[in-house]
């Protein structure tokens, strides 16, 4: 028999807000975020810290909402 | 170099919210091609920014630094479903590199010497040539295992391969191989050349996993994600030094990718390893004529061939229309062929709840 698992509810809405704050933090404020990263140089670390951060939390977001709406992998037999 | 870093950022588009939608929803797309057969989103992603008038050096720079984060969750959540040879990935990730730093190379004499159009003509040229003949092959091996038994066969360069033991001899647990390292290092350093030039190294990458490593197209499609992580990490750093990257336009793909990539993953537990093949070949073949029907167009900019605009707007309009055909299809057979498989397997556990009741 199945056994029905929770669905992450809160984790969806927790990660969810954590990644739209920082989505607004960076588009709010674009143009000192585009002179900062184009400089070359040392603002490479700045770029490659950026994208890894995004890719865990909205990663993390993606995960949870993916589990929720019930996309999850094939079980075989 | 193609100017001090500010110049580069005077090339950057306006991002009004209809192009920034258009990147989410290209990442997504893209990201589903590539948590299904490894690669393959810059497909669409490399020449679905050049449509929105990014230069293809831009271009290819933040698709570049847009892969590493999203081959990570990709290679995450399929190293959870035992598909990725970790050790197999990894050996051919540092040969790609070396390949990358090559590419990257000649991408920015290219870019130097000939600008934008310059490197647009020689992006497309390396698209069409490349996705043309190894996506006639692999079409020609999928509809081959479909029309036989749907099981997958080793090919017979990969078993000479394997009978070749020239020191030093690896073997791969996962992938389940012996192989010589001298047959590793050139099928990873043609892999990061071709990511540097078109952002695409997985079409190289599985099919010489496949074809001459002899590793089922299941775990190549996985393990060519932990190239992808490598490669990508590395060219960004080099990209990201002469401030090439759009971090906006990374991130906005990211909101695409980051899900698509997943969805892509959980769907090659449902599907048959030649549906991977097939979507691969697919693809392949229709973004190389949407890139050979562009070509005109870099060529008039280059006063190479002298065309109206009339002709350039529609050579242009139906180079993208083409291009977000391929990348429907792509998506409409990953989502049908998993929502066939799991129609399948609801059958399958059903009958066996009934034997067991």
């Amino acid at each position: 028999m199945k056994t029905a698992r929770k669905k992450p509810v809160k984790e969806t809405i927790l990660w969810g807000i954590i990644s739209l704050a920082a989505y607004i933090a960076v588009f709010t404020n674009q143009e000192t975020v585009t002179a900062y990263f184009t400089r070359g140089g040392i603002s490479a670390i700045a770029i490659i810290a950026t994208a890894l951060l995004f890719s865990f939390v909205y990663g993390a977001f993606a995960s949870y909402f993916l589990e929720l709406v019930g996309i999850e992998p094939a079980e075989k037999h | 170099m193609g100017g001090t870093a500010s110049e580069i950022a005077q090339q950057f588009i306006n991002l009004d919210p209809l192009n920034a939608l258009f990147l989410v929803i290209l990442g997504f797309l893209g990201g589903l091609i590539s948590g299904f057969i490894g690669s393959g989103g810059a497909f669409v992603l490399t020449p679905g920014m050049m449509s929105l008038g990014v230069p293809g050096a831009i271009a290819v720079a933040t698709n570049m630094c847009h892969k590493f984060p999203k081959a990570l969750v990709g290679a995450w959540k399929r190293y959870k479903y035992g598909q990725v040879d970790i050790k197999l990935g990894l050996i051919l990730a540092i040969s790609a590199t070396a390949g990358v730093q090559v590419g990257i190379r000649i991408q920015k004499t290219i870019f130097a010497k000939w600008g934008s159009a310059g490197s647009d003509l020689y992006v497309s040229l390396a698209f069409i040539t490349v996705l043309t003949i190894l996506g006639t092959y692999v079409l020609a091996d999928a509809i081959k295992t479909m029309k036989g038994k749907g099981e997958e066969s080793t090919t017979n360069l990969a078993r000479k391969v394997q009978k070749i033991k020239i020191w030093p001899v690896v073997r791969f647990p996962v992938a389940g191989s012996k192989i010589s390292l001298w047959f590793t290092l050139p099928v990873g350093f043609a892999t990061g050349m071709l990511a540097a030039t078109i952002a695409v190294g997985g079409f190289i990458g599985v099919p010489g996993m496949i074809y001459i490593l002899g590793v089922p197209a299941l775990m190549a499609s996985a393990t060519e994600l932990i190239i992808a992580f490598v490669m990508g990490l590395s060219g960004t750093i080099t990209w990201a030094l002469g401030g090439f990257v759009d971090i906006r336009m990374v991130l906005l793909i990211l909101g695409g990718s980051l899900i698509g990539v997943q969805f892509g993953a959980i769907g090659t537990t449902y599907v048959k390893e030649y549906t991977i093949k097939l979507v691969m070949a697919t693809i392949m073949l229709i973004v190389s004529l949407s890139r050979a029907i562009a070509m005109p167009i870099y060529l008039h900019k280059l006063g190479k061939l002298t065309i109206s605009p009339a002709t350039e707007h529609l050579l242009k309009n139906t180079s993208f229309i083409i291009m977000c055909l391929a990348l429907a299809i792509g998506g409409i057979i990953i989502l049908g062929s998993m929502w066939k498989g799991k129609k399948e397997l609801q059958i399958e556990s059903e009958a066996i709840t009934a034997t067991t009741n």
